[in-house]
């Protein structure tokens, strides 16, 4: 691929830099949250249900408790990127080394891993999530788990199907004939020329994990004791009738993020594939 | 596919027996992965603290030692974990789920009566999705590269990136609380004598919310899939000697483009089902519809293990169902495919 022709098509690719101008504010938001907001963003901090831009002091006013809206998006920011990273890293190295195994060996190693892939296709991936969440206890850790175990199977999917292609090439011959052992050939040799479109895949996967993450924070089986964007969500719906925005004002921090990172990633996609993009 | 010798018989024969092929086939390849979400059950089961009799005591406020352990003999706790497993296999065989703790009801009866409402609820869901999806892609494609293609594509960005439970928050707080044209949730209305076509209505205007909110999302993903489908059928060159020949882009578009962009979404449909029925538990958490997602979240907030793992085993048995059924109509449809 060429490196200089993809860097100069992702620059001027506005959407992609809206998308990444916007990811650099929530990560910078969720980067300096202790330093804005040094206390717990759950404490009560001042008069319940102040409407934003009420009082400079809460310029998103505050929730029915009376704790500071700003302080709980910003620190919410920290969860959702840490959940959203993490499980989508996770579920990314499960499928590469499933799809990878499976790609490089076939035969029944391939039928074996295939018929564990199509398992989890087959259940439902939120409940799957509900009954893993269930076992392991809420909480942070247990939701990025979660989420990651229940989505792996595109990124092996895709690493298998490369695989499949790459080992039929002749450099993977020629470092056979060196003596090379499988596991060099997997991760030196073929996994390095597979990493694109798995890398491409990884936005979409990093933008379904926060939007997951959301939806179980608002169910209520995250860390209560950690401000999420779900749980502020769901913390307005008691108010919605008098004070919609509490409910409001996280759900926008939700899609702004996701529809940042799916820019990002359509950039990726577009300059990855120039003919295959928008005509 | 075996060699037919009666090729010249009736078509509804011929087709008949190749349905049969696929039907069997499929299934050979659903008893492996029904038998892996058993296995991952009972082990999931095992793995979580405390039995099913734990649960059972802590619901009726405890026991002393001797009925603990007569319960345990009694459900064959006491057993090895393989004797377990060939318990629970039996019996998951016989779609005995054993009983729910919340509802003291057997689980299956508990989920076939929630059954309805989901399946209800996706299936309008789908129906909007698939159509509007569709209208908007070919809208999309038919105007590639303009203002307007431009104006739909990052619409369906903007749409993908919503959060389906918080848009059907917003939207009740719209349509049901400012404006009040549209009650706020549950499946219809409670303690009505409403019967017939009343009662239709009631359930219908019970269901336009939740539908938008679960079905907005598969809008955007049907829209770029039909969108990306017309493109590459438009670059084909049938298409090229259909513009030669002097038809008209109307004629094109959905003449010749269409039908052939729309097959492979037929599959898409099949393969998003079980994300849809993912998707419902939320939703219907938010509505106050009594489906087996709402089912599922109270089962999880009740430590109801065995009751949700019998929705694990449900739901992916009605996925492979209706992948099932989604593959005759698509082998019906387009008879290039020989049951592969």
């Amino acid at each position: 691929m060429n490196e200089r022709g993809f860097k100069q098509r992702f620059a001027t690719n506005r959407g992609a830099l809206a998308g990444l101008a916007i990811l650099g504010v929530v990560v910078l938001a969720a980067i300096v949250a202790p330093l804005l907001f040094p206390g717990d963003p759950l404490d009560i901090v001042g008069r319940p249900l102040t409407e934003p831009f009420e009082y400079w002091r809460f310029p998103l006013g505050t929730d029915r408790l009376g704790r500071d809206m700003l302080a709980g998006l910003v620190h919410g920011a920290r969860a959702s990127l840490f959940v959203g990273l993490v499980a989508a890293g996770g579920a990314i190295l499960i499928g590469i080394l499933v799809g990878a195994v499976a790609g490089y060996f076939g035969g029944w190693t391939d039928e074996a891993l295939m018929r564990l892939t199509e398992t989890f296709q087959t259940v439902p991936g939120f409940i799957l999530a509900l009954a893993l969440i269930a076992v392991m206890g809420p909480g942070v850790v247990s939701v990025a788990i979660a989420i990651a175990l229940v989505s792996w199977t595109g990124p092996a999917r895709i690493t298998r199907a490369e695989f499949l292609s790459l080992k039929q090439r002749e450099f993977v011959a020629a470092s056979r004939v060196l003596g090379n052992g499988h596991g060099y050939i997997i991760f030196r040799e073929i996994l390095p020329n597979a990493l694109a479109p798995i890398i491409v895949l990884g936005s979409v996967i990093v933008a379904a994990a926060i939007l997951i993450e959301s939806a179980l924070s608002y169910l209520g089986l995250s860390d209560p004791n950690v401000a999420t964007w779900g749980q502020m969500i769901a913390n307005g719906r008691a108010v919605f009738r008098s004070a919609w925005y509490v409910s409001a004002i996280p759900g926008f921090a939700i899609l702004l993020t996701v529809l940042a990172v799916s820019l990002v990633g359509e950039g990726l996609t577009d300059a990855a594939n120039p003919r295959t993009g928008r005509r | 596919m075996s060699a037919s010798p009666d090729r010249g018989g009736r078509a509804a024969d011929f087709f008949a027996g190749r349905a049969f092929v696929l039907i069997r086939r499929r299934l050979a390849q659903a008893l492996p992965v029904v038998l892996l979400i058993l296995v991952g059950n009972f082990v999931l089961l095992k793995l979580a603290p405390g039995d099913a009799v734990d649960a059972y005591i802590a619901t009726v406020g405890g026991g002393d030692i001797g009925v603990v352990s007569r319960l345990r003999a009694e459900y064959g706790l006491d057993q090895p974990a393989i004797v377990q497993l060939g318990l629970y296999l039996w019996k998951a065989i016989r779609l005995d789920l054993g009983q729910a703790v919340l509802y003291g009801q057997p689980v299956l009866t508990l989920i076939l009566e929630r059954l309805p409402n989901t399946l209800l609820l996706m299936l309008s869901a789908v129906s909007l999705a698939f159509g509007l999806g569709v209208a908007l892609g070919v809208a999309a494609a038919r105007r590639a590269g303009r203002p307007e293609d431009t104006a739909i594509v990052t619409l369906g960005l903007i749409v993908y990136a919503t959060p389906g439970f918080w848009l059907g928050l917003m939207l009740i707080v719209i349509f049901s609380v400012k404006l009040a044209w549209l009650p706020l949730s549950g499946i219809e209305t409670i303690a009505s004598t409403l019967t017939g076509w009343e009662r239709v209505l009631d359930i219908a205007r019970h269901l336009v919310l939740p539908t938008l909110s679960l079905a907005l999302v598969y809008v955007a993903i049907y829209m770029r899939l039909m969108r990306a489908g017309m493109l590459e059928v438009y670059g084909l060159d049938f298409i090229r000697t259909a513009k030669a020949k002097g038809l008209t882009d109307d004629r094109i578009a959905y003449r010749h483009v269409l039908p052939n962009a729309i097959l492979p979404m037929v599959t898409m449909l099949g393969l998003q089902f079980g994300t849809l029925l993912g998707g419902s538990v939320v939703i219907e958490s938010v509505f106050s519809i009594p489906g087996i997602g709402r089912l599922a979240f109270e089962s999880v907030v009740s430590r109801d293990l065995n009751t949700l793992l019998g929705i694990v085993f449900m739901s992916a048995l009605l996925v492979i169902t209706v992948n099932l059924i989604v593959d005759l109509l698509y082998a019906q449809l387009d008879p290039r495919i020989e049951s592969a």
